[in-house]
């Protein structure tokens, strides 16, 4: 090679970007400004992961006809019982079937499985009603939140439990098993009875709950479901007519406390406006929201379930039923709607993830699970028995259908005096008028 | 003069200068593949020489050929009447880019990779920039330093304190 001839650097870093993040890594002790660029390296493109019967998948959407699953594995044993509680900065928070967590980076494939307090937590980790998964930049660490009636928190640096304090009972008797979304420094919430829909907030730099009231729109009485959409907390209205609206949170704004909602999108009916036949209710839930405006979608089941108290209540179930188109792309410009055609259905989970790469490292002590999956890795889908396949997808679909019946037969109603209670001993003195919210504080209990 | 009739700029030929003072001609319908060109076409200013002072003769040479090549070869514009045959042009042209970018030494790649960006190629410069990522995967600092004749800035401390923490990725 001739001595004189030098790349500029502006050039290898493009093409560093292409590489895999062990090279990266690896890479960081050429020299000095190859260390910083790869230290500061970061991916914009956010990529939309499923977890299917047998691994978690990436899909590649930029593969021109059909959609192709790209295979993340998974470090640990893989069952379909798994759920994440969350995703940011590229790291994957993940519990297992036996209550290990586990925090996951995908892209340099390192993970490490977190300790779980001994005896107490083991007993009230079946009642665990929230949990979340975040990121504190104030502290530059990353932290697991749970909560029974006590408030958990879990500091990836001391890489140890702290309970903070008890939540008022009213609020985490009413949630159920639900997930939190990290947006923007805090984690959120969408706490719902049949009476009262709020969305409980949990700042991760001054550790505070606080309760978002979403606007009353009166006349419509939608339901509503949170969601994180191109990196913004969303509400997602559901019209009795199966249509659906999709509103962004702009956070505080004022001094008051109250807060805007914008409205995104608007979705129209799956069997109206599509023509799609169908027996009973179902809607478009959005899931991810694409770099060129698309919106990708999956359909939602609408079931009526009496509650304790008589009351008819409306639940919302994924399922899958055989032959199903199962995932939707939204051109909102366009008004076109198009199916993605996934290889034989594999995807059984609901739980749609958006995921930015990173080289985040899990740990310093993180482990390696390059050698666990090769074998798995291996293998192409084309290999997987498509019998396999089906048989699994039924066997979760019933899983589904029986959990759903089951959480709702448990499901304790908070009676509406409860609701005013809580109203009156937590919130507002006034009522939140359309598209603005009101926010308040949260104290907790003393242990 | 106003700007030329399409019928009349298909033909016309741009005189472009390598760094080592050699002429070439390129159509116009060809040159447009290069960013740089293009605008300098739309703003009327390729009257004369137009001197790339940082490209030399044989990369020109190599550039131009692939110029030609996917102008010749142009999928999108010609119309095909059958599917797989716009398939098989698709592969054949694959097929040609590797054979192109493989018969180059690690010299003729880095000039190629410079002077596709130099002139804004996109195409070629991917297909360059994907072939070096090839070559850089994998591979130990020692070489990566080798390769792209960069000196290593770090203390013996420094550099055994980034290995310790990245332990894994040496592995």
């Amino acid at each position: 090679m001739k001595k004189d001839t030098h790349v500029p650097d502006v050039l290898i870093f493009n093409i560093l970007r292409s590489l895999p993040a062990k090279s990266l890594v690896r890479f960081k002790c050429v020299c000095k400004s190859w260390l910083s660029f790869i230290s500061q390296l970061r991916y914009d493109n956010e990529e939309f992961i499923l977890r299917t019967s047998y691994c978690f998948c990436s899909i590649d959407f930029k593969a021109s006809d059909e959609i192709k699953l790209v295979m993340l594995g998974y470090p640990l044993r893989y069952s379909t019982d798994l759920t994440v509680i969350g995703s940011c900065n590229g790291l994957l928070c993940i519990r297992n079937s036996g209550d290990i967590l586990c925090i996951w980076n995908p892209w340099t494939r390192r993970y490490k499985t977190v300790s779980s307090e001994p005896n107490r937590v083991t007993i009230l980790s079946r009642v665990t009603s929230l949990s979340g998964f975040g990121y504190d930049h104030s502290t530059d660490d990353y932290i697991i939140v749970r909560f029974t009636n006590i408030v958990e928190i879990y500091s990836r640096k001391t890489d140890s439990w702290f309970q903070m304090g008890r939540l008022p009972q009213q609020i985490w008797h009413s949630s159920l098993k639900k997930i939190g979304f990290f947006v923007n420094g805090a984690l959120y919430w969408h706490v719902d009875d049949g009476c009262l829909q709020t969305i409980l907030c949990f700042d991760l730099v001054d550790r505070k709950f606080s309760m978002i009231v979403i606007p009353d729109d009166h006349d419509k009485k939608p339901d509503f479901d949170l969601g994180v959409l191109g990196g913004r907390l969303c509400m997602i209205n559901y019209y009795h007519d199966c249509h659906s609206d999709i509103w962004a949170w702009e956070g505080n704004n004022n001094k008051e406390g109250s807060s805007n909602w914008i409205k995104l999108m608007s979705i129209p009916s799956y069997s109206k406006d599509w023509s799609i036949p169908s027996n009973h209710n179902k809607y478009f839930a959005p899931v991810f929201l694409m770099k060129n405006g698309e919106v990708v979608l999956r359909i939602l089941h609408q079931y009526h379930i009496m509650n304790s108290n008589r009351r008819r209540s409306r639940r919302y179930v994924t399922s899958y039923e055989k032959g199903e188109k199962n995932l939707f792309i939204y051109n909102q410009k366009n008004k076109t709607l198009r199916e993605l055609t996934i290889p034989y259905n594999v995807f059984l989970s609901h739980e749609e993830i958006t995921y930015t790469r990173s080289l985040v490292s899990p740990a310093s002590d993180a482990g390696d699970h390059e050698s666990f999956e090769k074998n798995l890795l291996c293998r192409d889908l084309s290999d997987v028995e498509k019998a396999d396949v089906d048989k699994a997808i039924h066997e979760r679909t019933l899983d589904l259908q029986q959990h759903s019946i089951m959480t709702t037969g448990e499901h304790k109603q908070v009676r509406p005096e409860i609701c005013g209670h809580l109203l009156s001993e937590f919130g507002p003195p006034c009522k939140s008028s359309s598209q603005v919210s009101l926010q308040w504080t949260i104290e907790l209990d003393p242990m | 003069m106003s700007t030329p009739s399409s019928s009349v700029f298909s033909y016309r030929v741009l005189k472009l200068k390598s760094s080592d003072g050699e002429i070439f001609e390129v159509k116009q319908t060809v040159a447009v593949q290069s960013g740089v060109l293009k605008q300098m076409m739309e703003d009327g200013c390729t009257e004369g020489e137009i001197p790339l002072n940082n490209v030399d003769s044989p990369t020109l040479a190599k550039i131009i050929e692939w110029c030609n090549k996917h102008h010749d070869d142009d999928v999108e514009g010609r119309v095909l009447s059958q599917e797989k045959e716009k398939e098989k042009e698709k592969a054949d042209m694959k097929r040609w880019e590797s054979e192109f970018i493989d018969a180059l030494n690690r010299d003729e790649l880095y000039f190629l990779l410079i002077g596709s960006n130099y002139m804004n190629i996109k195409e070629l410069l991917d297909c360059a920039a994907q072939k070096v990522a090839g070559m850089v995967k994998g591979k130990t600092p020692e070489a990566i330093r080798e390769m792209f004749n960069i000196q290593s800035d770090f203390t013996e401390e420094e550099e055994k304190a980034i290995r310790k923490e990245n332990q894994w990725a040496f592995n």
